[in-house]
């Protein structure tokens, strides 16, 4: 009889390759992060009007919108508070109380929190909505935000070349989180983070690290960057008549970095999508970054920023040199 | 690292993720995107973390929890036929393509699973974690962490069809 594991590991493994585009889906991250920065700001005129407009009743505090530390707060004037929760929003409002939440550094956990203390059964969501309405109606929520809070600086921030040279010669010669860990304790460093910039370091050096690189990972790894999905592991499963697709992939994985061929091609369009990331390695590894693509998207006239990134990999990858500097 | 960075090495695996958890493409891409936009501007926090991965994949696994779709009925129209012993139908017999269509009839079955219990087995067999480091991603018992798998295991296989639906728009 089969293990009730191992069915559910094939059946999640089976269909994980349904996972959407992820151009298409960074694409959207990236309007929807400026639409919350963009509404953090909204939320901020909201409470400004609040203040001017002398709506009610009292001087309350609310966490500050501007300085984004979860200490820092400014004087509004509240509205007479409501005790209990309203109904449920939906639709514009339901958007516009979430987007005041979370611009005000609050978070899932949060919300657990108040659900329980305003003795609340309603889905989670609602509570943040709850709590998003309070705070645009200028009232105070009775918890600050938690660990989960967000910082309003810049969210690319700008990174030591040589360390992105470090982390990536840590990644690229197979390790991962696991051997970081790992040598966190054995070079006694405060982090696992700290371990993958010395790991670099030292493999940048032609060092070998005490720890040897997970040799699946790095495998699959290959299989993946090659364009390759589940679809082609199941089909090398049965021409290699190994026992699964993992097993295929690791397999793969080894004759691809071996310089070998497989005997089944990956669909083109995958093929594209691994290359893209490949130039946009490429882009990131030479220490450019978003700022740097909104001005090359310009003058290449690209139609957006991730255009402008995986040209510009492309262009350094064929080792020409970008227009402007890092 | 910077955010772009950490979502061009981490955006594929998220959506597995997320793809495995919700089993719906849609739903999927809503819940990454709406976490990797939060995340982008909490980057500066997040990056601190020990793993931001780890954290990532807690917020898309919150962030389905508390998803507010109306779960019965994006779910119930995928169930496939009545529920089978997979091992008594195949007489013990296993090639690798009666493999994969028994993983597509169990992951259309899965459809009917409540998101706890779906999140249960999704943390077990696929992210591979123990019941207490599932606990604490679900903030309850490990007890309650095995009632869910235990129950989830059990519709699987024993219930019929209509019972089935009828929990899933119990548990939604």
């Amino acid at each position: 009889m089969i293990d009730h594991g191992d069915q559910l590991r094939e059946a999640f493994e089976t269909h994980e390759n349904l996972a959407p585009d992820p151009a298409v889906v960074y694409a959207r991250v990236q309007e929807l992060a400026h639409t919350y920065k963009w509404r953090r700001r909204g939320v901020q005129a909201a409470s400004g009007a609040l203040l001017t407009a002398g709506l009610v009743a009292g001087v309350v505090t609310v966490p500050s919108l501007v300085a984004g530390r979860s200490g820092d707060h400014v004087a509004v004037v509240a509205p007479a508070a409501g005790g209990t929760p309203s109904a449920p929003v939906s639709g514009k409002d339901l958007e516009k109380d979430l987007a005041a939440y979370f611009a005000a550094g609050y978070g899932y956990t949060d919300a657990v929190k108040l659900a329980k203390i305003w003795n609340s059964t309603a889905d989670i969501q609602q509570v943040k909505a709850e709590a998003g309405r309070r705070l645009l109606a200028g009232e105070t929520l009775p918890i600050q935000p938690g660990p989960e809070d967000p910082a309003t600086e810049p969210s690319s921030s700008p990174i030591d070349p040589q360390q992105t040279e470090q982390l990536n010669a840590f990644f690229g010669a197979g390790y991962s989180y696991d051997e970081a860990e790992q040598l966190a304790k054995i070079w006694k460093l405060a982090d696992p983070y700290q371990a993958k910039i010395e790991g670099g370091k030292r493999l940048l050096a032609g060092e070998t690290l005490p720890v040897e690189p997970n040799q699946e990972s790095a495998r699959v790894s290959a299989f993946f960057n090659a364009g390759y999905t589940y679809t082609e592991a199941v089909k090398l499963a049965k021409i290699w008549k190994l026992k699964d697709a993992t097993a295929a992939k690791a397999e793969a994985g080894k004759r691809l970095l071996a310089g070998k061929k497989l005997p089944v091609q990956p669909q083109p369009a995958n093929v594209q999508a691994a290359k893209d990331l490949v130039k946009l390695d490429a882009f990131f590894n030479a220490g450019y970054d978003v700022n740097d693509a909104i001005e090359l998207a310009k003058i290449w006239k690209s139609k957006d920023t991730y255009a402008a990134k995986v040209e510009g990999g492309k262009r350094l990858l064929a080792g020409e040199t970008l227009p402007i500097k890092p | 690292m910077t955010f772009e960075q950490f979502a061009v090495a981490r955006l594929q695996s998220l959506l597995r993720y997320a793809i495995v958890l919700t089993g719906d493409r849609d739903l999927a891409q809503d819940v990454v995107q709406e976490v990797l936009a939060r995340t982008q501007v909490r980057w500066r926090r997040i990056s601190e973390a020990d793993s931001p991965e780890a954290y990532v994949r807690r917020m898309v696994l919150n962030e389905y929890l508390s998803w507010r779709r109306s779960w019965a009925a994006r779910n119930v129209h995928a169930v496939g036929e009545r529920l089978v012993d997979l091992d008594d139908a195949r007489g013990g017999v296993h090639d690798h393509a009666q493999d994969v269509v028994d993983a597509d009839e169990l992951w259309n079955r899965l459809t009917v699973l409540g998101r706890k219990q779906r999140a249960v087995l999704v943390l077990r067999y696929y992210e591979q974690l123990q019941d207490e480091a599932i606990a604490d991603l679900l903030g309850c018992s490990p007890a309650t962490v095995r009632s869910h798998a235990s129950r989830a295991l059990k519709t699987l296989r024993l219930t019929s069809e209509r019972q089935n639906m009828i929990h899933a728009e119990e548990t939604s």
